[in-house]
C-alpha cells in the first residue's frame, strides 16, 4: 500500500520550478501579494499613501524653520557673556571674602543655600560666563581666558579649605587673589567686546569708512546642525523604518541571492527575519541617534531666522529646507496671505494688495487709507512676492499653511493608524471571548456590543473629549483612547461571528484533540483564521479615525493649537475668501480616506479564500 | 446495565467504557446522547460502533478524549478505564497529556479538519513539540518520515504545503500522520472515510488497517458504513438511540444478527444478488434524543414490539455460549425467525 500513489493531482496549482530543479508551489502570502500586485487601483492607492506619510514622518526635513546647517557666530550671546563676566567675579570675590559665619549672618531671606553651594554657585557663574567667550575666540585670545579661569579655581579652593577656621593671613590672601581676578576681569571687558554687527551693517553700505575702524573682535563662526539636533529618537526610528521599507526590493535581492542562495524554500522561510531585520536596524538607529544625538523639540519656535535676520547672529554658511518655515512660525503682517502663485497675493511695498478683493482703497468720503505694514521677509525665506513664498497661502495668524500641512498629517495619519490598531486589538479579544466561549458570556457581550452601537458615537466622544484634561493626557492621546474606545464594537462584532463559526470547525476539534491548551487554540490556531476580515476592517477603521479626528479638530475638541492637524486647520477660516484654508486640506483627507478604503476593498478580494486556489 | 459483563476480560482491555452516560441539557430537557453505553477496546484490536446518524456513536469517542463541550453536555454517570485509568476523573492538565499522545482522532472532514494557515508540516510538528519535547529541527525530520510513512510521495516538499494544496486523499493522509505522529496506543477514526470517494477510501482504510498492523495500536471505528466495519473491524458494536444494541465478533453479527435493528440494517443494504428490487427501508425515524420511548427505545420501528417492550428495558444478553455476542432484545428468538424469513 504504501508504494501506491494518489490518483489524483497532487496538488492544484501548477507547480513552478525553483533554480536548485525543486517544485515550488505558491504558498498562500505569495498567492495574496499577486492577487493585490494585480490591481492597479491598489497600488496607485499604496504608492499615495506611502508619499503622504513619507512626507509625515519627514516633516521636519522638509518644512522647518531651523537650518541644516549653521555655520555662524552668536555675537548676542558673546556679549551678554562678556557683560556678565566682570559683575560675575565681584560676586564671587563678595562670597569668598566672607566666613562662612558671615555668609549665613547676611544671607538673603529665604536663601537655602550653604556657604559652600553659594561659593560653588558664583564659581559656575563665572566658569559659564568664559566658557561661552571661548567658543567664538581664537586659541591665543582663549588662553588669557583659561588663566582667568585658573585663578578663579585657586581662589575657591583657598576660600573653601579656610572656611572653618579662617586667619587674618587667609582673608589677606583671598583679598589678594580676588584682587588679581578682578584686574583680570576689567582687562577682559576692556579689550574683548565684539563688535556690534547691528550698528555696523546698515552704516557699512552708508558710510564705508567708520565701518573699518569699529572696535571689537570678529568673532569666529561655530558649526552647527540645528534642525538634526531637533529630531527626537522616536522620530529618527520612523524615518529609517520608511527607509528600511522603502528600500526593502534592494536589500532583499541581495539577501536572497546572496545569503540564501536563492533556494525559494529557504526564501519563505525567511520572511519573518527580514521583518524582525527592518524593526532591529529601524530601532538600533534610532537607539544610537538617541544617544549620540538625543534631539528633542520641545520648543514649537526656533530663533535662528529671527536672529539672524536682526543680526544677533552673523552667519558664514546657513543652509534652510526647501520650506523655512516653523509650523508655529507667524508672519504678523501676511495674515490669510493667498497662495503666493495667485495674482491676487501680489503685495506692494507698504503692504497693500497690489490688485484682487484685498486691494486697499481709500475711504470714500474721509479719504482715510487703511494702515498697513510691509511684509517682513526673514532670513532664508523667499521674496516678498515670489511664487515660492507661500505655496499654500498663509492661515489667520499668517503662518504657512503649506508648512502646517505637512506637519498636521504627523497627526491626523498617526491617529488614524494607532487608534485603528487599538480598536482591532480591543475588538479581537473582547469578540473572541465571546465568540469561543459562548453561552452566557456570549450573551452579556453581545447585548454590551448592542448596547455601545446604540449611542452616537461623534456625541459620545466629543462629550468625553471636552470633559478630558489636555494637560493631564494630550489631546493627541485621549482621541486615539475614545476613539478605540468606542469604535471597537464592530471588529468584536466580526471575530466574534468568525470564532463562532471556527469553533465549530474540526480543526478546532483536531487541536483540542491533540491535546492543546485553549489558549494555544483560540491565539494560534482559530485567530490566524479570523484575522482577514479583520484586516479589511482594520484598513477601513483607519479612514474612519482619521475622519473622527478631523471631525473633532474642526469642532474645536481635538488637536489644541499651535500643533496643527488637518481637521483643526480646515476650521481656521469658514469665509469662501479664504478658500485655500478649506480647499487644500480638505484635498488631503478626501485623498486619503478614498486610499485606504481601496486598501481595504482590494485586502477583501485578495484575503478571500476563494481566491486562493489560482 | 452490565458492569459485570465482561469482568473475566478486563484486564487485558486497552480501553474500556463501562456503562457511560452522557447527557445534553437543551431547550426541551435533556438529551440522553449517550445513555449506559458499555464496550471494550482490546490492544491492537479494531472496535468498530456502527448506528444510524444521531444515535450517540460520535459523542461516545468524544467522551473518551473529554471534548464534549461541557455547558450543555454532562457525564451523569459510567467510567472510561484507558490503561485502568478513570479519564472521567482525570484533570484537563492530564487529559491534555493523554490526547494526541495516547490516544489520538481523525476526523471526518479532511477539508476542514486541517487549520488552513499552517503548513502540514507545522501541523504535524507541533503536536511532537509539545508531547515529546523535541526541537524545531528534529520535529521537522519527524514530521517527513510520518509523511512518507502515510504514503505522500515527495514528503519533503509536502512538508512546506498548505491543506488547500493538497487533494482530499492527501488531507485524510496528513491528518492521520498528524494523529500518529506521537504513536498513539488508541486511534479513535470517526467516519475517517465518509467525505472521500470509494477508491481513496478503500486505501486509506487499507493505510489504517497497515499502521495499525506495525505500530501494534487498537482503532475505535466508529462509521454508518456496515461495509467499512466488515473490512476492517474485529468486533463490532451496534448503537441505537445512545445504547449499545448488539455487540459481537464482526463474523458473529455478520453472519447471524440477533437484533431486530441490526437485521433490518442489513436488510437495506443493496443486494447484488437480486438487482432492480426496492430497497427494504426500517419504518420511522430515530426518536428525539429528548423524547425517547418507554422500555425498548427501538420499539416504535420494531416489527415484533409487544406490551413488555413498553415496560422493560431490554439488556444485553449473551446469545452464544461463550458469552462474546451480546444483544438487548426481548424476542431474540423470534428476531431469529425475521432473520430466516427474508
Amino acid at each position: 500500500m504504501t508504494k501506491v500513489m494518489d490518483g489524483e493531482p497532487a496538488a492544484e496549482s501548477a507547480p513552478t520550478t525553483g533554480p536548485r530543479g525543486a517544485t515550488y508551489s505558491k504558498d498562500y502570502w505569495d498567492l495574496v501579494f499577486d492577487q493585490l500586485g494585480r490591481n492597479r487601483l491598489f497600488k496607485l492607492a499604496a504608492v499615495v499613501l506611502t508619499l503622504l506619510y513619507a512626507s509625515a514622518i519627514y516633516a521636519p526635513l522638509i518644512a522647518n524653520d531651523r537650518p541644516y546647517v549653521l555655520e555662524a557666530a552668536n555675537y548676542a550671546e558673546y556679549n551678554k557673556a562678556w557683560r556678565t563676566l566682570y559683575p560675575a567675579s565681584l560676586g564671587l570675590g563678595s562670597v569668598a571674602k566672607k566666613t562662612p559665619e558671615e555668609y549665613l549672618a547676611g544671607r538673603t531671606e529665604g536663601s537655602d543655600l550653604s556657604y559652600a553651594q553659594a561659593l560653588e554657585n558664583e564659581r559656575m557663574a563665572v566658569e559659564t560666563q568664559l566658557a561661552t567667550m571661548k567658543l567664538y575666540l581664537a586659541a591665543e585670545r582663549a588662553a588669557a581666558l583659561d588663566a582667568l579661569l585658573g585663578d578663579v579655581e585657586e581662589l575657591v579652593a583657598l576660600a573653601a579649605g579656610t572656611a572653618e577656621a579662617r586667619s587674618d593671613e587667609d582673608l589677606e590672601r583671598i583679598k589678594e587673589q580676588h584682587g588679581a581676578i578682578k584686574d583680570q576681569a576689567k582687562a577682559v571687558r576692556a579689550e574683548y567686546e565684539a563688535r556690534d554687527p547691528e550698528a555696523e551693517a546698515p552704516e557699512a553700505a552708508t558710510e564705508p569708512e567708520g565701518a573699518t575702524e569699529s572696535v571689537g573682535l570678529e568673532l569666529q563662526g561655530i558649526r552647527s546642525y540645528p534642525m538634526f539636533e531637533s529630531i527626537a529618537a522616536w522620530e529618527s526610528f520612523f524615518m529609517l523604518l520608511w527607509l528600511a521599507l522603502m528600500s526593502w526590493p534592494l536589500w532583499n535581492r541581495f539577501w536572497n541571492r546572496a545569503l540564501l542562495g536563492g533556494d525559494r524554500e529557504r526564501i519563505r522561510r525567511a520572511r519573518r527575519q527580514k521583518l524582525a531585520a527592518t524593526l532591529a536596524f529601524s530601532l538600533l538607529g534610532a537607539l544610537l541617534w538617541g544617544q549620540f544625538v538625543g534631539g528633542s523639540s520641545s520648543l514649537n519656535l526656533a530663533p535662528y531666522k529671527q536672529a539672524l535676520t536682526e543680526g544677533e547672529i552673523v552667519e558664514t554658511q546657513a543652509l534652510f529646507p526647501p520650506v523655512p518655515y516653523g509650523f508655529a512660525e507667524a508672519h504678523s503682517t501676511e495674515l490669510y496671505r493667498p497662495p503666493t502663485w495667485t495674482s491676487e497675493s501680489e503685495i506692494d511695498e507698504e503692504g497693500y494688495y497690489a490688485r484682487g478683493p484685498r486691494r486697499a482703497e481709500p475711504d470714500a468720503v474721509t479719504g482715510f487709507m487703511p494702515s498697513a505694514n510691509p511684509v517682513v521677509v526673514r532670513f532664508g525665506e523667499s521674496e516678498r512676492n515670489a511664487a515660492s513664498r507661500h505655496w499654500m497661502g498663509t492661515d489667520s495668524s499668517g503662518r504657512d499653511f503649506l508648512t502646517r500641512m505637512l506637519w498636521g498629517g504627523r497627526i491626523s495619519l498617526s491617529v488614524g493608524l494607532v487608534s485603528a490598531f487599538l480598536l482591532v486589538i480591543i475588538g479581537t479579544i473582547i469578540g473572541a471571548v465571546a465568540g469561543y466561549f459562548g453561552g452566557w458570556i456570549d450573551l452579556l457581550i453581545s447585548r454590551f456590543i448592542e448596547v455601545v452601537l446604540c449611542l452616537p458615537a461623534l456625541l459620545l466622544i466629543m462629550m468625553a473629549a471636552a470633559f478630558v484634561d489636555p494637560n493631564l493626557i494630550p489631546p493627541i492621546f485621549s482621541i486615539v483612547i475614545l476613539i478605540a474606545l468606542i469604535r471597537w464594537t464592530g471588529v468584536a462584532r466580526l471575530v466574534r461571528g468568525e470564532f463562532l463559526r471556527l469553533r465549530e470547525a474540526e480543526f478546532t476539534l483536531a487541536s483540542q484533540a491533540l491535546g492543546f491548551s485553549s489558549a494555544r487554540t483560540i491565539f494560534l490556531h482559530i485567530l490566524p483564521n479570523a484575522m482577514a476580515p479583520v484586516l479589511v476592517a482594520g484598513a477601513f477603521a483607519v479612514a474612519a479615525g482619521i475622519l473622527t479626528e478631523s471631525t473633532l479638530s474642526f469642532l474645536g475638541l481635538g488637536i489644541q493649537e499651535p500643533m496643527p492637524s488637518w481637521g483643526s486647520l480646515i476650521n481656521d477660516s469658514k469665509s469662501s475668501e479664504h478658500w485655500w484654508i478649506q480647499v487644500f486640506p480638505g484635498f488631503l483627507i478626501f485623498v486619503t480616506i478614498t486610499c485606504y478604503n481601496q486598501v481595504g476593498d482590494a485586502l477583501r478580494d485578495a484575503l478571500d479564500p476563494k481566491m486562493k486556489k489560482h | 446495565m452490565g458492569d459485570g459483563q465482561h469482568k473475566e476480560t478486563q484486564g487485558e482491555a486497552l480501553l474500556e467504557v463501562l456503562g457511560l452516560k452522557t447527557y445534553f441539557h437543551g431547550d426541551e430537557g435533556i438529551a440522553q446522547a449517550v445513555d449506559g453505553v458499555t464496550y471494550r477496546v482490546l490492544p491492537g484490536e479494531t472496535l468498530g460502533i456502527v448506528g444510524e446518524s444521531g444515535c450517540g456513536k460520535s459523542v461516545t469517542a468524544l467522551s473518551v478524549l473529554g471534548l464534549v463541550p461541557m455547558p450543555p453536555g454532562f457525564h451523569a454517570g459510567g467510567r472510561i478505564l484507558f490503561r485502568g485509568e478513570d479519564l472521567l476523573q482525570a484533570g484537563e492538565a492530564r487529559m491534555r497529556e493523554i490526547r494526541g499522545n495516547d490516544i489520538s482522532m481523525i476526523f471526518q472532514e479532511p477539508m476542514t479538519a486541517l487549520n488552513p494557515v499552517f503548513t502540514v508540516g507545522n501541523q504535524i510538528m507541533e503536536t511532537v513539540m509539545l508531547h515529546q519535547g523535541l526541537d524545531k529541527e528534529a520535529a521537522r525530520q519527524h514530521a517527513i518520515a510520518m509523511l512518507e510513512k502515510v504514503g505522500i510521495p515527495s514528503p519533503e516538499q509536502r512538508v512546506d504545503e498548505y491543506p488547500h494544496q493538497l487533494s482530499g486523499g492527501m488531507r485524510q493522509r496528513v491528518m492521520i500522520a498528524m494523529a500518529m505522529a506521537c504513536s498513539p496506543s488508541l486511534l479513535i477514526a470517526d467516519e475517517p472515510t465518509t467525505a472521500l470517494d470509494v477508491t481513496i477510501q478503500a486505501q486509506v482504510l487499507d493505510l489504517i488497517g497497515e499502521l495499525q498492523e506495525r505500530e501494534g495500536m487498537s482503532v475505535l471505528l466508529i462509521t454508518h458504513d456496515l461495509g467499512v466495519v466488515a473490512q476492517t473491524a474485529d468486533h463490532v458494536a451496534v448503537m441505537y438511540a445512545g445504547k449499545v444494541v448488539e455487540y459481537g465478533t464482526v463474523e458473529a453479527i455478520f453472519k447471524e444478527p440477533r437484533h431486530p435493528y441490526t437485521i433490518g440494517l442489513f436488510h437495506s443494504l443493496p443486494d447484488l444478488a437480486a438487482p432492480g428490487e426496492r430497497l427494504a427501508t426500517i419504518e420511522g425515524i430515530v426518536p428525539s434524543a429528548f423524547h425517547f420511548p418507554s422500555g425498548c427505545r427501538f420499539r416504535t420501528r420494531c416489527p415484533l414490539a409487544g406490551e413488555r417492550c413498553a415496560q422493560e428495558v431490554p439488556e444485553l444478553e449473551a446469545v452464544t455460549e461463550d458469552g462474546e455476542h451480546t444483544a438487548a432484545c426481548h424476542f431474540l428468538e423470534e428476531a431469529r425467525a425475521l432473520q430466516v424469513e427474508s
